[in-house]
């Protein structure tokens, strides 16, 4: 069937319309408010006040920020290794032929449908609770004493057990999309090689891990883009903590303003927009980075 | 693969150490809001029996009814026009070759990866000088539109497996282009518009990060924003039970539909990873 232009217009404009009032206009917007001193979020532009460079420069200075960059790094790194080993631990597992496979997916899955919110008082009020907590209780059962003592939401220890909460969660995400790579393999290969006599360690390196090259590389820009946006936790769990700040949460804070900011500096709208574009330039960077470290897999099956 | 009978049952520990560790946390938190605070401290939960009093005093104190109420029409509103904006887009997206196609493509997967801390600012001082800040409409707004590009996005695949025949044959029976959509394709794609709005239904309900920002009138708080607030006021105060009976209010809805329909949510993942 012949569809008109004008009816082509019409289905596709209010899509249209949306991106450029959302996605479009705001970015721009966002980039040129990064060259401003903006007090308040509400200010007209005519009390802005043109500062060139200055907020980039005053972040790259700023110790507050750059440690919230290295939260961010740590998250990608330990966060990371936790999500993907366990991740791929459960995927091989489950297509292992383990009987109710939909079951156990649907079970690690469940975090992910979960509040944060709710999530968070489960880990801060029961699993982490130093007098009736579950890891307290199942360090004192196994005689673990010196474990059971720990606090785990003291400042030594908040940015760790908030990591292993986040992490908890997000494994599901990351083994149905690893799991479901995993079933598209030809079972065949898995036959060659066992005749071969290759063992199932051999075979996950040797068989698995190649083939999931691009769906590896999807999940990799994904857990990239998780963590540079880190926000939502930091602010739950950590409550404004500076053990948990992240870039994502300091911007926040530049801009809205929480419940205290232990930055003696004060707001400065222009200073969280310069922010919000690091973490875009950031998301795109390691994006592009990492889709080149992986070109595009030649092989097929 | 063949494996001895004792890897075969190893197998399943570590799984089974998930399902109990799962059990263990929601389990404890629903009997906690049914106990009273003194009995989570002494780890003696219901030895008074079934305290349902701790869910009443909760709408006695809190504005919890309200906020529930909040949710379900953020939820279902912004469900609806999700679809209505994203569908009509992804149906000639799928199925018609026009000039710039490319282009309109590469917009939407372009806008899957602008951050929403980077539109936040601008949106809201457009929101401010149009006088919308506060309001419900706002937060509706919010959300359809930031979740338009990936309903386009995993909608265009459903739309291009419909076979094109079907609306020739419309068209022969003397059906517009519209009316071709809305009683012929629409209902074809129902499936991938199921799906969608199962993740919807989950993102919207237990969204935090647009509802901090866009909702800044207490009484038009989501309840998962207010449960933050709820539980950070009952912390000060000591009432546990509360606590774990506020939670399971937010927990309760999102799980139900997860036991419902579990298996078109992993389907659904698999999808959208496959195409992306």
């Amino acid at each position: 069937m012949r569809i008109s232009k004008p009816i082509m217009m019409l289905f596709l404009l209010p899509a249209i319309l949306v991106y450029m009032s959302i996605f479009f206009y705001p970015t721009l917007r966002a980039v040129f408010m990064s060259f401003y001193e903006i007090s308040n979020i509400n200010s007209s532009i005519s009390e802005w006040k043109f500062i060139g460079l200055d907020n980039y420069w005053g972040l790259f200075h700023n110790s507050y920020f750059l440690n919230s960059s290295l939260n961010v790094l740590k998250i990608w790194i330990i966060g990371g290794l936790i999500v993907f080993v366990m991740a791929f631990f459960f995927s091989v597992l489950i297509s292992s032929g383990v009987r109710f496979k939909g079951f156990w997916r649907a079970l690690i899955y469940l975090p992910n449908t979960v509040s944060v919110v709710v999530m968070s008082v489960i880990w801060l009020q029961y699993v982490y609770n130093p007098t009736f907590g579950l890891l307290t209780h199942v360090f004192r059962l196994l005689g673990l004493e010196q474990l059971a003592n720990i606090q785990w939401t003291d400042d030594q220890h908040l940015f760790l057990s908030m990591l292993i909460a986040f992490c908890f969660g997000s494994i599901g995400y990351f083994l149905l999309i690893l799991g479901a790579a995993m079933d598209r393999i030809p079972n065949d290969y898995y036959e060659a090689a066992l005749l071969e006599g290759a063992n199932t360690v051999y075979q996950f390196f040797h068989i698995t891990l190649p083939l999931l090259r691009d769906v590896f590389k999807t999940t990799l820009v994904l857990w990239t883009v998780t963590a540079i946006n880190f926000f939502v936790w930091s602010s739950i769990f950590g409550r404004n903590d500076p053990h948990t700040m992240t870039p994502g949460y300091y911007m926040y804070l530049k801009v809205f303003g929480g419940e205290r900011i232990s930055d003696t500096q004060a707001f400065n709208v222009g200073a969280g927009a310069a922010i919000g574009v690091l973490i875009t330039v950031a998301i795109i960077g390691f994006s592009f980075l990492i889709g080149l470290l992986f070109r595009k897999d030649r092989l097929e099956y | 693969m063949r494996l001895h009978s004792i890897t075969r049952i190893i197998r399943y520990v570590p799984l089974v150490v998930w399902l109990i560790f799962t059990i263990i946390i929601f389990g404890y938190a629903f009997l906690a809001s049914l106990s009273t605070t003194r009995e989570i401290f002494t780890n003696k939960l219901l030895v008074s029996g079934f305290h349902f009093s701790n869910y009443t005093r909760l709408f006695e104190e809190t504005k919890i009814g309200l906020y529930f109420l909040n949710s379900l029409v953020y939820t279902v509103t912004s469900c609806v026009g999700i679809i209505v904006v994203a569908a009509p887009a992804a149906y000639i997206l799928g199925r018609i070759q026009f000039r710039g196609k490319r282009l309109v493509d590469l917009m939407f997967i372009s806008a899957l990866s602008v951050p929403g801390l980077l539109i936040s600012i601008p949106l809201f001082s457009l929101f401010y000088s149009l006088n919308l800040t506060g309001s419900t409409f706002t937060l509706i707004f919010v959300y359809i539109f930031t979740n338009v590009p990936f309903a386009v996005f995993l909608l265009t695949g459903f739309f291009a497996s419909i076979p094109k025949e079907l609306e020739e044959s419309a068209a022969i029976d003397g059906c517009g282009p519209i009316k071709a959509f809305i009683k012929i394709i629409l209902p074809m794609a129902q499936a991938g518009i199921l799906t969608l709005t199962i993740f919807n239904v989950m993102g919207i309900w237990n969204e935090y990060f647009y509802a901090l920002i866009f909702a800044n009138n207490p009484d038009r708080h989501p309840i998962a924003l207010a449960l933050q607030s709820i539980v950070v006021g009952y912390t000060n105060t000591g009432n546990y039970s509360g606590i774990f009976a506020a939670s399971l209010l937010v927990f309760l809805p999102t799980f139900i539909l997860y036991l419902l329909v579990s298996r078109k949510i992993v389907a659904g993942i698999t999808i959208g990873s496959v195409k992306g």
